[in-house]
């Protein structure tokens, strides 16, 4: 009878391995059918969603007996090391060749950054930079106030800072924060960190309908008054702050050329290149991104006790930097004397351009009439401008005080 | 103690984070100047 039940492995490995991973298994199951769901209602976002859930219903269903009876997927296996077991295991795990050759290096989430480069629009950000940048500030308060937190929760400095960027709500920087200073938890960060991200289209409507009151979301912003800036100023400022910013973080490097250079083709006018970008480039890592997300929350994998923690440290980044986002447009509208409409704030959380059109749909639900998506794209692009400073001080500083931070 | 060390790290982050934003302000407001001062020479050449 045994026996027979090994035809089927994915029931006999859930029946027979140990509750806590047949529970997860389980769980986890059900947890991809919420995502897909939710993406298909349009509160979450469809484009990581779908793979992600699909990604985690697969995995989970799909434990089998390997070698020596251990149980696992033939999807990807996130812990190898060594070349020799790389060099068997790709040839077995259907996924595994994505994951070492372009996640687990972070060259996915470059990818990503370049076609979000591409899409990105900085006229405003040019325009009107002091007050795109200081909202970008204002809005990291959950990177800054969630690393103490995590740090006082247990995490070493590196692991705090890696949970921590979650604040920022860039998936790249996320990314590449926890594969540069908690390779250990890397997967449960990422994973917790772009399902955060996704979750925000689902978290800062609510956010905004309870803080800011209707007449102030409705606030109406004159569009035709952002200057027409010239495709030279553009192209200059692109390849001077890629400059600078490499000189002073060069750890960042590769963030910062990925997402210049996408700014850079948009502004050269090279309509094939940005096309290319922004369509099978973005699209196509964002698919594999998502996919690979799904697939590494295997059971197996992610029952791991911090995982809860990182859950909790995770929300409380992101809507700390939602809260200090809105705090600096109301700001922002004191000082302009009622001109600025507060919403903006919140699309400097960055998540390029998911934020700015949280911004823009809960200003044209209070007023059809309110234009502010050329606005928000400002402290929009700005807040990837501060993440990735963040990222190259945490990224750099990290482990120069780690010691000091721990007090031994 | 160890919640107030990395406050006061967020804190020298935050200030780093501020100053590093006002230097790309500069550069924006520099390149401004110099391209829109290049711009006039351009029409008076036409």
């Amino acid at each position: 009878m045994l026996q027979f039940w090994q035809l089927f492995q994915g029931l006999y490995t859930l029946f027979t391995s140990e509750p806590k991973i047949a529970i997860g298994r389980v769980v986890l199951i059900l947890l991809g059918f919420l995502l897909i769901y939710g993406a298909y209602k349009k509160v979450l976002e469809g484009l990581i969603m779908i793979p992600m859930g699909m990604g985690m219903i697969t995995v989970n269903g799909a434990f089998l007996v390997l070698e020596a009876g251990k149980y696992g997927n033939i999807f990807v296996d996130p812990l190898l090391s060594g070349p020799t077991a790389l060099m068997n295991i790709l040839q077995i795990n259907f996924l595994q060749p994505i994951y070492t050759f372009a996640f687990s290096n972070g060259l996915i989430a470059c990818l990503v950054f370049m076609g979000i480069g591409a899409i990105t629009d900085i006229d405003y950000l040019i325009a009107s930079p002091m007050t795109s940048m200081m909202l970008a500030v204002a809005a990291e308060f959950g990177t800054f106030f969630t690393f103490p937190v995590a740090l006082a929760c247990g995490l070493n400095p590196g692991q705090s800072a890696a949970v921590a960027i979650i604040g920022g709500a860039d998936g790249p920087m996320v990314l590449f924060t926890s594969l540069m200073l908690a390779k250990d938890l890397f997967v449960p960060i990422t994973v917790v960190g772009y399902l955060y991200l996704s979750l925000t289209y689902g978290i800062y409507p609510f956010l905004i309908k309870w803080l800011v009151p209707k007449r102030l979301r409705g606030l109406e912003m004159d569009w035709r008054t952002i200057p027409r800036i010239p495709r030279g100023e553009k192209l200059a400022f692109t390849a001077v702050a890629a400059a600078v910013l490499c000189l002073l973080f060069p750890v960042a490097g590769p963030l910062y050329f990925s997402f210049f250079v996408g700014v850079a083709i948009k502004e050269s006018d090279l309509p094939r290149h940005v096309q290319f970008l922004s369509e099978p480039i973005l699209y196509g890592s964002t698919f594999f991104l998502g996919s690979l997300l799904g697939v590494l929350m295997s059971a197996d994998i992610i029952m791991n006790a911090k995982v809860l923690m990182l859950l909790l440290l995770g929300l409380l980044a992101i809507l700390l930097s939602g809260l200090g986002g809105l705090a600096g447009g109301f700001i922002g509208y004191k000082l302009t004397k009622g001109k600025m409409n507060p919403l903006i704030g919140i699309a400097a959380v960055s998540c390029v351009p998911t934020t700015a059109k949280i911004a823009q749909k809960e200003a044209f639900l209070a007023n059809k009439w309110a234009m502010i998506l050329p606005f928000a794209m400002g402290p929009n692009v700005a807040g990837v401008i501060t993440t990735s400073i963040i990222c190259g001080i945490y990224v750099t500083g990290i482990p120069m005080v780690s010691k000091l931070l721990l007090g031994s | 103690m160890v919640a107030l060390r990395g406050l006061l790290f967020s804190l020298f982050t935050l200030a780093l984070t501020a100053v590093i934003s006002l230097l790309v302000v500069g550069i924006i407001m520099l390149i401004y100047r110099v391209v829109r001062r290049r711009q006039p020479e351009k029409t008076e050449g036409k």
